[in-house]
């Protein structure tokens, strides 16, 4: 085997390590899942407190052309449950607050972010 | 490695409409195969095979045209067309990318190619991303894609290594 392909592979190998501790580290659970924040088209549309939320509820939040998505809150948690796109990807991530990655709807426009308490990332740049 | 000459302006053609058609299918067939994650973006990236295979085989400008027909045409067909952007940003990334990788190695390891390539087309998602949700919390899915970008290319990378190895007459 060449050098410059050994190179390569412990690259690659290295890149596959840290990509993978990152996925981890973003997909782990969010235990302190607190503000839920929802936008549709960045606007905000409902600002949630989970630990707050006693009976779980739906929201249906509606979009041009009938796009609808329902998201349903409960404490601690947030999530769409159902949606008018064909490849249900927002409805298959799950709830939020089973780990940081923000939900998002990329065919209908809307973001789920949960911000932690003492959270200092800003959500708008 | 050697690029295809071809005997005429038809063969090109017929080459190049080849290409475009069997890149086309792919991407076709790819949509159908559910991917196990529930992750926005991730899927297989097959379609690169063909992309990579041209920048190795054919003139860059000509692998241009046809990623960019099969992007155009491939949204039409399959896609929905808030994808699209995604699409051309991811390919056009990638293309560089793979482009400036092969320069500089003068084709050799084209499997590492495919990994860079299909790292690059995430940047230009996630790029787009961030544009039209103007949070950079979608940043976050950046590492995930990464890391099912670095085992898909390693794929796509590897099948365009073999199937530029074989001298086509």
């Amino acid at each position: 085997m060449k050098k410059s392909t050994l190179v390569l592979i412990i690259i690659t190998a290295t890149m596959l390590v840290t990509s993978g501790v990152g996925t981890w580290w973003v997909m782990r659970k969010n235990d302190n899942a607190k503000i839920a924040k929802v936008y549709q088209n960045d606007t905000l549309l409902y600002e949630i407190d989970l630990s707050k939320v006693e009976k779980p509820y739906t929201i249906e939040i509606k979009g041009e052309n009938e796009k609808l998505n329902t998201i349903e809150v409960r404490n601690g948690e947030i999530g769409v449950v159902s949606a008018s796109c064909p490849d249900k990807l927002c409805v298959n991530m799950g709830f939020a607050g089973d780990s940081y990655l923000p939900i998002i709807c990329l065919p209908n426009d809307i973001m789920i972010v949960v911000e932690t308490e003492g959270d200092e990332f800003d959500a708008k740049t | 490695m050697q690029k295809l000459e071809f005997k005429s302006k038809t063969q090109k053609l017929c080459s190049l409409a080849l290409m475009l058609a069997m890149s086309l299918i792919i991407f076709t067939v790819e949509a159908q195969i559910p991917v196990p994650v529930a992750i926005p973006g991730v899927k297989l990236g097959l379609s690169n095979v063909i992309t990579l295979f041209m920048l190795v085989k054919f003139e860059k400008k000509d692998a241009a045209a046809v990623l960019l027909l099969r992007v155009i045409l491939g949204s039409i067909f399959v896609g929905q067309g808030v994808y699209f952007l995604y699409s051309i940003a991811g390919g056009a990334l990638a293309f560089v990318a793979m482009a400036v990788f092969l320069a500089l190695s003068k084709c050799q390891n084209i499997w590492f190619a495919g990994v860079l390539g299909a790292i690059f087309h995430n940047v230009g998602q996630i790029l787009v991303a961030i544009a039209i949700f103007e949070s950079a919390y979608v940043g976050y899915y950046f590492v995930v894609l990464a890391f099912c970008s670095v085992i898909t290319g390693v794929f796509t990378g590897v099948t365009a290594q073999v199937a530029s190895s074989y001298r086509v007459k």
